[in-house]
């Protein structure tokens, strides 16, 4: 009893315990949350808000100063889109409290120099933002900030260094005028002048021979598409000429200016930009992508212009939004909806255009492809009266532009379209596309649909795409894909093999196993010798056709079907597909059977890769072989190559973390033994541990360097396959005197790029056998131009 | 490179805000397997580190390639076991997608769940693996366990529930 009141005791003191102990975390959230949340939607103005929430925080910050720092300096860095929301709390906050302030601003400044340390140079551009709105909030005084300023454009005279490290100085100055411009040169108008003629020298005589590799259409008109900092300098000129007006950016601080201007500035400390090591990867140069301008929504809003400092505000900030909330699809979606100012611009036609510029974007899009379909999706729930109409508009500007269109970029419109449609019932005005069927078929409008019907029946069935198109369409509709097996008809019966074939068709429904299908295979003559060669099983194509013809066939049911049978017959296949001609006569075969259904080929290719059944550089030879020249321009064969590369490179990063893991476990083990063995007599039995460990990580270290010649052997495979082709078309028009670019060149070449620009991280470590041994200075030029934009890229 | 990427990682991991890591898409739902053997525990464990997508609200049509198109969209898949029917062994309206990569299985969570496939609004959720016999319907008549009692009538998935059938 006594024991029972005295555990009450204990238990009324816990919850106590439990409490404080809880405490600070809980705290930490509720300020996390609290300062995240302004800005959002409420019942109160947003002043009040801010000025609730400064005197909320004030108030906490002799116990949780640290922590509120710390949630300022990440809400500056990752939620750009509500930059002056948060450069007016911090205004409000030091204007109460001076030294908070300056801590604020000590730490802003840690917390850049440390992205910029890792390459965190997205992140970075928001912080330096932040800092230059913090001069309108009277927290940073503006000589200081323009110092920093002077600091940046000065790396553009270091020498030695990638132009991409100047570029990216350059915009985090450029990017910032904007919000900070007035004031600045309100202030500072001689130093800011300097800049910018140091600015406009620096971007005249920048190279941008990377340009033509990264514009989504190569034609300028109806919009160009501009090289991202020149773009921005236009801006910033009609910015400035414009007497730095800026209307569109909402700026919360004007409310509050009479108490903003009573607050003491900080000074910024002198900001040395950290020198360029080997280490350092700078952001890729990009290309602004417009396909609106006002003329597009004659009835709303007038669109800002492509050089309005108003355009790159909004583009940047809906950006940042898709970046916050890219697994949120909702919340993506109803954030971008409520953008702020969304009855004074034509909202809907910004969103869609900077989803598509996400989603064309050269080399690859920020996120996911799949992930933009159902933005769309989400978009069109939200607004079904109204922007359902503004894609189908898109939509037809796209189609009609389709001419000048980067191939790759293409193909993301093939698969946004098809599995867009799929989800609205496949409706669509086909009609208005007949202007395709005249055209010659290898043009890029009737490919694009011929491509986007294949699609849209892979996600279907194949009656389905008859029934949704117009009968004169049928010229373009998919074939109906059906197994063609060569050997299945009484009339094929003089075809070399027909009878053996035959009797591997019944062995194999009556369950045969490995041996006994070798054994009938035994007697299948090869037709590129004289006598049997019994011993090994050499080259023998008509054995690896009477068998992987019949088995296929056999197991044509389903792609389940498919790969068990690659699976139970797995011994015969790796015996047949020993030799490279016997790797790439299966895939010969395979594409003979499946040549109605192509994604059944994909799938069997990458079935027969992971079983290794064929190699990465086989299939790669296949491609570019005569028996595929027919199908060279389709877009299945390059999903197959660029998934056969996809799993070279991921089998390599395996790999290697195999070996990084297994040297730590070597490390680990040498610390215990280390740190709890004195005694010298035990070395040997230490020795005997390591063994088994050091033994895998030779074993594993020959396996990384054999994964990494495969690799590097695919990719000069590949680029050397391209360079004949490419030479050959090009040789043979400039004996027959005619034009170079016909859209198969035009296709050829952009699927070159396509291999440097996907793949590019990759490729970079090969640069120097490239460029001696393969693009050499004797190469024609249109074939030089493409390695010469690529090494530009990160120059 | 190794340097800076770890140091990335490090400021990465520590500082973010609980409302740039909402994943809600990606998440367990409240459906637990009744099936399973071992303890919530376990099953929870598995769920979380699952590359295998259950998939439902298929049309009894809808084929293992259509499926693997749009699961496809996602990453590479391992392997695609549709459901059958546990008397007729034909479709019965859901099937098993199993990812090489959680990040993959994560993705079709976020972007596929909740679209259509075969003009129907399809429903994904995780999977704690297939295992040998999870590929048949539960339900009394061989299917699944939805279409023994529902009352309305589903073209694509055998017409009126059993229940109403046997009437």
């Amino acid at each position: 009893m006594s024991r029972r009141r005295h555990s009450d005791d204990s238990d009324a003191g816990q919850p106590h315990k439990r409490r404080r102990t809880s405490e600070p975390s809980e705290i930490e959230e509720r300020l996390e949350s609290l300062i995240c949340r302004v800005g959002e939607k409420s019942n109160s103005s947003l002043e009040s808000n801010l000025e609730g929430l400064a005197g909320v925080l004030e108030a906490d910050l002799p116990n949780y100063k640290s922590k509120i720092l710390r949630i300022l300096c990440t809400v500056a860095r990752l939620l750009p889109e509500k930059l002056t929301v948060y450069t007016t709390l911090v205004g409000l906050l030091n204007a109460r409290n001076y030294n908070f302030g300056g801590e604020f601003v000590e730490a802003m400044i840690r917390q850049l120099k440390e992205c910029l340390k890792v390459n965190m140079y997205n992140e970075a551009v928001h912080l330096v933002r932040f800092l230059s709105d913090l001069v309108n909030c009277h927290v940073i005084a503006a000589p200081s900030m323009v110092a920093m300023f002077e600091n940046f454009v000065s790396v553009t005279q270091e020498e030695d260094v990638p132009q991409v490290r100047c570029d990216w100085y350059m915009f985090a100055f450029l990017s910032s005028l904007p919000w900070v411009g007035k004031e600045l040169y309100e202030k500072k108008d001689a130093e800011m002048d300097r800049l910018l003629s140091q600015t406009e020298s620096y971007l005249k005589r920048r190279q941008k021979i990377h340009v033509p590799m990264l514009q989504v259409w190569t034609a300028d008109k109806p919009h160009p598409q501009e090289e991202y900092l020149d773009c921005l300098w236009s801006q910033i000129q009609k910015l400035k000429k414009d007497r730095w007006q800026e209307r569109h950016i909402l700026r919360p601080y004007l409310a509050f200016d009479s108490i903003l201007c009573e607050a003491l500035q900080h000074n910024l400390p002198p900001f040395t930009p950290p020198p360029h090591t080997e280490d350092s990867v700078y952001p890729m140069p990009r290309v602004i992508f417009r396909m609106f301008d006002y003329t597009d929504d004659p009835e709303g809003p007038v669109m800002p212009g492509s050089h309005s400092v108003e355009r790159f505000v909004i583009e940047e900030n809906l950006h940042c939004i898709i970046k916050s909330h890219w697994k949120e699809r909702k919340t993506c979606a109803a954030q971008l909806l409520s953008y702020p100012g969304n009855n004074k611009i034509p909202l809907n036609y910004h969103i869609v255009e900077v989803i598509f510029a996400e989603l064309f974007q050269l080399p690859s899009p920020p996120h996911i492809e799949v992930m933009y379909t159902t933005l769309l999706i989400e978009l069109c729930k939200l607004q079904p009266g109204s922007l359902p109409q503004v894609l189908a508009q898109a939509t037809e500007m796209l189609y009609m532009r389709l001419d000048t269109m980067n191939t790759t970029c293409i193909d993301r419109f093939i698969n946004w379209f098809s599995h867009h449609l799929s989800n609205f019932q496949f409706r669509w005005s086909w009609e208005d596309w007949s202007d395709c069927l005249t055209q010659d078929l290898e043009k890029p409008k009737p490919k694009f649909v011929r491509e986007v019907l294949e699609k849209c029946m892979r996600l279907s069935y194949h009656q389905r795409i008859i029934d949704i198109v117009p009968a004169s369409f049928s010229v373009l509709s998919p074939a109906n894909p059906v197994c063609i097996y060569k050997y299945g008809d009484e009339s094929n019966r003089s075809l070399p093999g027909y009878t053996v074939a035959l009797c591997l068709t019944i062995a194999i429904k009556n369950k045969a196993s490995n041996d006994e299908i070798f054994s009938i295979l035994k007697d299948v003559p090869n037709p590129n010798q004289d006598d049997d060669d019994d011993e090994g099983f050499t080259f023998n194509p008509l054995k690896i056709e009477v068998f992987v013809q019949t088995l296929l066939h056999l197991a044509a049911k389903s792609f389940s079907h498919s790969f068990s049978a690659l699976a139970k017959f797995h011994e015969v296949f790796k015996t047949l597909a020993e030799s490279d001609e016997g790797k790439l006569h299966v895939l010969r075969v395979v594409y003979e059977v499946w040549k109605n259904h192509p994604q059944m080929i994909a799938v069997l290719v990458d079935k027969m890769i992971r079983t290794q059944i064929v190699d990465c550089a086989a299939v790669a030879n296949w491609i570019f072989s005569s028996e595929l020249a027919h199908d060279f321009t389709r877009f299945y064969i390059w999903e197959i190559l660029h998934s056969t590369i996809r799993k070279m490179n991921k089998h390599v990063l395996k790999i290697h973390k195999e070996l990084e893991e297994t040297k730590a476990r070597l490390a680990r083990q040498h610390k215990r033994r280390d740190s709890d063995d004195d005694d010298d007599d035990d070395d040997r039995s230490s020795d005997r541990e390591d063994g088994p460990l050091e033994e895998q990580i030779e074993r594993l270290q020959e396996k990384v360097e054999s994964a990494q010649s495969e690799q590097k052997n695919l990719f000069l495979v590949i680029f050397q396959r391209f360079i004949m082709l490419l030479t050959e078309h090009l040789v043979r028009c400039e004996t027959g005197g005619i034009d170079v670019f016909t859209p198969w060149y035009k296709s050829c070449i952009e699927r070159l790029q396509q291999i440097f620009l996907q793949h590019h991280q990759i490729i970079q470590q090969y640069m120097v056998t490239l460029e001696n041994l393969l693009f050499t200075a004797e190469l024609d030029h249109h074939i030089l131009a493409v390695f010469q934009q690529f090494c530009a890229l990160q120059a | 490179v190794g340097r800076a990427v770890v140091g990335r990682a490090a400021m990465c991991s520590g500082d973010t805000l609980s409302i740039l890591r909402s994943d809600s898409y990606a998440g367990l739902s409240q459906y637990r397997d009744q099936h399973f053997r071992g303890t919530r525990y376990d099953q929870e464990r598995l769920l979380r580190k699952s590359c295998t997508l259950y998939v439902g609200n298929l049309s009894f049509y809808t084929t293992e390639e259509q499926i693997h198109e749009l699961f496809g969209k996602s990453g590479d898949i391992k392997k695609v076991i549709m459901g059958l029917d546990k008397v007729k062994k034909t479709a019965c309206g859901f099937c098993f997608v199993e990812y090489y990569a959680r990040g993959d299985a994560e993705n079709a969570m976020r972007y596929i769940n909740g679209t259509r496939l075969d003009d129907r609004i399809i429903r994904t959720d995780w999977d704690a693996g297939f295992k040998e016999g999870r590929q048949y319907g539960r339900g009394r008549s061989g299917g699944q366990v939805r279409d023994e009692y529902r009352q309305d009538y589903d073209a694509g998935r055998g017409g009126y529930g059993k229940t109403v059938q046997c009437q």
